[in-house]
């Protein structure tokens, strides 16, 4: 959880879901957005470590994307809706500091009726 | 024993109601800064930069934060345009401004007409009691914003 290549990702919707819906899509990263604008005790400024980018995809297609910037909170969490139309796989990706890359991806399947 | 019994009931009573009216007063106070959608407000530099002297239009566009905060680590945020999000009228992008953080930049959503209606969620920082900017921009090149007014009693310390 506290390794810095891979931190803890969560992508959370409603799947099943029925056709028509809509529904949240929650994405959040633990990650502490450190801004830069920080200093330690001894006043020396403490780099930023920045989410700076974040996409998520519906089979491929882009759906939403966002830039984050120091003004974000840590952990750094993203809601949105999204109509439900077909089945296929969500894929949210996140773009960082220091080389940092995070995708996770989920399924949403119909509710059959 | 019985009609002191009473006074204490009419005592904590009065107390009761006074104290939910000025309660009620604070509330109706703090909603009345936050609400302000008018222009009399200076208008952020960054928005203007991004605006490039095109007209900025109030409305449209909803910004519910909790008009008071304890700490300004992590703010609840909501933004909602209104916008029919069609192939042919919807929000492309939706920018988060803060007057007051060391940056004023939080966040810029890309939204498109695959997106059922332009609403986000997030968290963000604030440093200090400020106005929240939130500006959207739709595909026909027109800005709608909104502010409001948070107060911070912990402020989110840059330094």
């Amino acid at each position: 959880m506290s390794d810095p290549v891979a931190p803890r990702a969560v992508l959370q919707f409603q799947s099943p879901a029925s056709k028509g819906a809509v529904i949240e899509i929650l994405a959040v990263i633990r990650h502490p957005m450190e801004s830069g604008f920080r200093r330690t005790e001894r006043g020396e400024l403490i780099a930023a470590n920045l989410i700076r980018q974040f996409v998520c995809r519906f089979n491929g297609k882009e759906m939403f994307r966002a830039d984050l910037h120091p003004g974000m909170g840590a952990d750094p969490s993203i809601c949105f809706p999204f109509r439900v139309e077909q089945p296929g796989e969500m894929e949210c990706e996140w773009l960082g500091d220091q080389g940092l890359t995070r995708t996770v991806k989920r399924t949403l399947t119909i509710l059959q009726p | 024993m019985g009609i002191s019994r009473v006074q204490r009931r009419v005592f904590v009573k009065n107390v009761l109601a006074v104290g939910g009216g000025l309660c009620l007063l604070g509330a109706s106070r703090l909603s009345a800064l936050g609400s302000q959608a008018t222009s009399n407000r200076e208008v952020p530099k960054a928005v203007l930069e991004w605006a490039e002297g095109r007209p900025l239009n109030f409305g449209r566009v909803q910004l519910v934060l909790p008009p008071l905060v304890e700490n300004g680590f992590l703010v609840r945020t909501s933004v909602l345009v209104e916008s029919p999000m069609t192939e042919a009228d919807h929000v492309q992008e939706l920018r988060l401004f803060s007057e007051v953080n060391p940056s004023p930049f939080i966040a810029n959503f890309y939204l498109g007409p695959q997106l059922p209606e332009a609403r986000v969620e997030t968290r963000i920082r604030l440093a200090d009691t400020q106005a929240v900017w939130a500006v959207a921009r739709t595909n026909k090149g027109e800005f709608w914003c909104s502010y409001q007014q948070v107060i911070v009693t912990l402020a989110a310390c840059a330094g």
